[in-house]
């Protein structure tokens, strides 16, 4: 009992022993040095931001039955080509009616870290026609990476690394940008009043 | 035979005169001698380098005797216990990951004992993601002469501060790549106590920011001339650029004291 008594304070003094600062010392001669260090610690939680948010926006629809759209990140020469080639399935194929080439919406996001970005949306003052929005990322117009309308969708937006910037305030520097394209289906004239509409979609960005 | 002995005992007499002839020659029974051995000795050049951290573990009321116009009379005083069994770190603690954010804190610092005149070299490593290397913390180091060292422990209790940890002369900024921010409102001071901000002579966090110029990668000091034990503390600035500059995790960085002849 005794021995293990003594081997137990030996071990305690050992460790304590070594969570104490010993100095480092030694011979300067022959143009010897000698150095210490002391560890620097810190940690950075996750963290993001959605900037430059541009709306989208339809125009002025004629009123005629079809498919209406605002895009503007691809500009083909067909609409079929353009967004209403990609979501008139959704409308079960029904014409092309319309399309504002600058009526793309847009946000950015910039982040530390990979975030489920999820996005949906609410009609405040909105019509009975069919609605869908698709986003993409900036330079990849055609490849939608979240379709949503009332029902949520969502991508996973990755950590992008930005160098250190002189002009904190450029998000094109330091954040990714999203483009969103938006379609709506007028299937008959008189489904809506002429008037203005408008609706609103929300973007989350969380770690999971 | 008999002239062989008689050769040889005055030959030996000889030998004996001579021996004696290397001392100083007298009787001496009858005056002093002196001779002088020379003795010979070298200390080569020796220092030792050692970090420090003190923290600050309580102040408490104890009884004992003051004097009081002449009288010992027993009261209470204040007296403030450190720790110097604490493992030497520089912790900024967490950043919320937030734009410019910046914190300044202290270290303590190194304490070198040396028998000779020395160079000391101050670097240091800026804060560096434990697992992605090119995301780091803009980090600059600022190093400083202290009042000296304590010579008792614990500090007697009329001292706030001990001496290793109050700052006295400014060396200089030092560290690597571009300075941290400072942003009024995004700003934050962890492990140093008021006093010592107090002691450095400034008022707002604003005055103390290095600036672009001001800092060196490898810092030296002159100041020791002879032998003895000096202390230096190291205070840190550290901030985050951009969101998207530095990841979000654990970081981790250095600051290296050098002693040469």
């Amino acid at each position: 009992m005794k021995k293990f008594l003594s081997m137990s304070l030996v071990v305690v003094l050992v460790l304590a022993l070594g969570a104490v600062a010993f100095a480092v010392e030694g011979t300067l001669a022959e143009e010897g040095t000698l150095s210490d260090e002391i560890e620097v610690h810190a940690k950075i939680g996750p963290y993001a931001q959605v900037m430059g948010r541009r709306a989208v926006n339809f125009g002025t629809l004629l009123g005629k039955v079809g498919v209406y759209t605002a895009n503007g990140f691809d500009n083909g020469d067909d609409p079929d080509d353009e967004f209403y080639g990609r979501v008139k399935g959704d409308f079960g194929d029904a014409l092309f009616a319309g399309n504002n080439d600058s009526g793309w919406g847009s946000f950015a996001v910039e982040s530390n870290t990979d975030v489920m970005v999820r996005v949906k949306f609410t009609p405040n003052n909105w019509g009975t026609f069919p609605t869908k929005f698709a986003v993409a990322m900036k330079g990849q117009p055609t490849d939608a990476i979240a379709w949503f309308d009332t029902v949520e969708g969502e991508f996973e937006h990755k950590y992008a690394s930005h160098a250190l910037t002189d002009n904190k305030d450029d998000f094109v520097k330091t954040a990714v940008l999203y483009g969103i394209d938006g379609a709506i289906w007028l299937q008959y004239i008189s489904q809506q009043e002429a008037g203005s509409y408008d609706g609103k979609i929300t973007i989350t960005v969380s770690k999971d | 035979m008999k002239r062989l002995t008689l050769l040889t005992l005055i030959l030996v007499l000889v030998f004996a005169m001579n021996a004696f002839a290397a001392v100083e020659q007298g009787n001496p029974m009858d005056i002093d001698l002196t001779a002088d051995v020379e003795v010979e000795l070298g200390i080569g050049p020796y220092a030792s380098v050692m970090a420090q951290r003190l923290e600050y573990d309580h102040a408490e009321r104890v009884w004992g005797w003051i004097n009081f116009l002449g009288w010992k009379l027993p009261a209470k005083r204040l007296e403030h216990y450190w720790d110097d069994k604490v493992e030497p770190r520089m912790d900024f603690g967490e950043f919320s990951g937030q734009a410019e954010q910046s914190k300044f804190t202290d270290s303590n610092g190194f304490v070198v004992e040396t028998n000779t005149a020395l160079t000391l070299t101050f670097s240091g490593v800026p804060l560096t993601h434990t697992l992605h290397e090119d995301s780091k913390i803009l980090t600059t180091y600022w190093a400083f002469t202290t009042a000296g060292q304590e010579p008792v422990w614990p500090v007697e209790n009329w001292k706030l501060f001990p001496e290793q940890i109050t700052p006295k002369d400014k060396i200089g900024f030092f560290g690597e790549g571009s300075v941290p921010r400072y942003t009024d409102g995004r700003f934050s001071h962890t492990g140093v106590l008021d006093g010592i901000l107090h002691v450095l002579g400034v008022i707002k966090a604003k005055d103390l920011w290095p600036k672009e110029g001001e800092v060196v990668q490898n810092l030296p000091y002159t100041g020791i001339t002879t032998n003895g034990i000096y202390a230096f503390q190291v205070f840190g600035f550290a901030s985050t650029d951009a969101i998207s500059s530095q990841r979000e995790g654990d970081y981790v960085g250095k600051i290296i004291l050098t002693v040469s002849k």
